[in-house]
């Protein structure tokens, strides 16, 4: 018990919970990786469009199996602006997961999880795996076919798992699906969860995560992030927030002029935009939004043990960071960072290719 | 129930399948396309469904046999098992033009050349059919080509957003300076 105190007043000490500590007299080093030092910030940024836009949508969206398709039709073509604030929300939503992506990966490269950044480091973890979570959740709303068929396969894979553990164990993956799903199969149940999972669960558990995590950051300051001595630093009061809040600008310029112009349905083939219909038959092209397909097209291809073991495994991983890297050089652990960042961006942009190359399919 | 199965049987001899159009449209883009693209019901014009033909009225059903009769291009249809685009076709081309160019498909893009933009999205109908998207939704067309019309058509605005956030930005930025010196200000007199 003495040392979980210990541990913890080592991470949060009193003593620097002050203006002067945390913000007046708070510095970030500069040098070649600095720019790495914004992406969370932009996270935030996004986050806080999402919340907006997504309170906006809320006053017209129906979460019902009946109405929501059309709901969602009526933002886009009767409510003024809708297509602007729906469209706001479904690209900072995408740009929130490649930002929370991109952070994760250079924070680990600038060995940022390093005493005394643990809880720094796991409330991120956290908000990684909730931000997923808003990912999945969200992506049933509008109800049309990808999103309910995606679904499906989406909790198909978790009963999946059922299969490769042991006898004792086979049942709770089904009944976690089920939990999930809420009834026999995706309907107004798994709706209404989604929904409020979506909406109410998510939100406020993020809410207490990033207070967490901001705090944390401001407590202890930027992580060093190179190897040596930083030969320069700048103040973080004004001049850090105000280059940050600049590159706050600039996100949401990009983001609304990528809102007014290119429709986020664009992407997608029109019959995967049609109203979901049980019984009628599935759409070809059905899959998951393109930040699953880090693990969509190794399912497709692989062993599904090998996979989930992986999966899990690269949680654990993450989750125990601080000890398991604590003495690993930060060239290493770039190495390792540049060779996920690879291998997500070739599977995210090539994965259908590398697909039909490994199944030999057209 | 037997009535239900005469109308299939009747209405079955009035429909003609047009799938070669469905079929050259997703090979051509590569999308996904359903019966959706031209037909009231993404499951095509026969069943029970709404947009099918088992589920037509009277009333309706004649709108079909006029639609059939449309032999000529020109004529004035409201096909109920064809959408907006599928009618247009059939406006454009008339039936048998329509039915000639299933032996060539791609002939469809031709003939809708001069035929205008029904969703008003910038992208013509017959680049729509050759690209695989939905000819009738503003919100749906090739990214790019979308992405180049809307910035002609929004210039005015992405101007306005650019200069107000640029404004806003700068007006923050003197605002954060100005509490920044005002803090210093007050830690000075604090030491003298």
């Amino acid at each position: 018990m003495t040392s979980v105190w210990e541990f913890l007043a080592e991470r949060f000490p009193v003593e620097k919970m002050d203006l002067q500590h945390m913000v007046q007299g708070k510095t970030v080093p500069v040098h070649r990786m600095s720019w790495a030092y914004y992406l969370g910030g932009i996270t935030l940024f996004l986050f806080l469009i999402q919340v907006v836009t997504g309170l906006m949508l809320l006053f017209y969206y129906q979460p019902t199996v009946n109405d929501a398709f059309e709901s969602v039709q009526y933002i886009t073509e009767e409510v003024p602006g809708g297509h602007i604030i729906r469209n706001l929300h479904a690209w900072s939503a995408s740009a929130m997961i490649f930002f929370v992506l991109a952070h994760l990966v250079t924070t680990f490269a600038m060995k940022a999880f390093a005493k005394p950044r643990e809880v720094t480091w796991l409330a991120g973890i956290g908000l990684l795996l909730i931000t997923f979570g808003f990912g999945f959740s969200g992506y049933l709303l509008p109800w049309n076919q990808i999103a309910v068929n995606a679904t499906k396969i989406g909790l198909q894979s978790i009963e999946a798992m059922g299969q490769y553990l042991p006898a004792s164990m086979a049942h709770l993956p089904t009944q976690l699906k089920e939990i999930i799903q809420g009834e026999a199969s995706v309907g107004q149940a798994t709706l209404s969860r989604f929904f409020v999972l979506h909406v109410v669960v998510l939100p406020l558990i993020s809410f207490g995560l990033i207070g967490i995590h901001l705090f944390s950051v401001q407590l202890h300051g930027m992580s060093k992030g190179i190897p040596g001595e930083v030969k320069r630093t700048e103040k973080f009061f004004p001049t850090f927030i105000i280059k940050d809040f600049s590159t706050w600008g600039a996100v949401f310029f990009i983001m609304f002029i990528l809102a007014l112009t290119l429709p986020f349905d664009a992407f997608f083939s029109f019959p995967l935009m049609d109203p979901y219909n049980a019984r009628g038959s599935t759409p070809d092209g059905i899959k998951p939004e393109w930040y699953f397909y880090m693990v969509y097209y190794p399912l497709e291809m692989l062993p599904y043990w090998l996979v989930m073991l992986a999966v899990n495994g690269g949680i654990v991983v993450l989750l125990l960071a601080p000890w398991i890297f604590k003495h690993t050089s930060i060239k290493t652990l770039r190495m390792l960072a540049v060779g996920f960042a690879l291998y997500f961006v070739i599977i995210t942009l090539f994965g259908d290719v590398i697909y039909h190359l490994v199944k030999g399919g057209a | 129930m037997v009535r239900m199965i005469c109308l299939l049987a009747f209405a079955a001899t009035m429909l003609q399948a047009y799938p070669e159009f469905q079929k050259f449209s997703q090979t051509h883009s590569g999308r996904t396309v359903n019966c959706g693209m031209c037909h009231a019901s993404p499951e095509g014009p026969d069943g029970l469904s709404f947009g099918q033909v088992g589920s037509l009225d009277s009333v309706q059903m004649e709108l079909l046999k006029d639609a059939r009769r449309a032999q000529q291009p020109g004529m004035d249809v409201n096909n109920p098992v064809l959408n907006p685009f599928g009618n247009k076709l059939v406006r454009v081309m008339g039936v048998r033009l329509l039915v000639d160019a299933k032996k060539d498909p791609a002939m469809l893009h031709f003939y809708l050349k001069d035929a205008g933009d029904m969703d008003g999205d910038g992208v013509t109908d017959a680049q729509e059919f050759l690209d695989g998207t939905n000819p009738d939704n503003r919100y749906h067309g090739d990214p790019l080509a979308l992405f180049l019309t809307n910035v002609q058509h929004h210039l005015f605005e992405i101007v306005m957003i650019f200069m107000a956030t640029g404004a806003g930005m700068f007006g923050l930025s003197n605002l954060l300076m100005a509490f920044a010196a005002g803090g210093e200000g007050k830690k000075r007199s604090n030491s003298v």
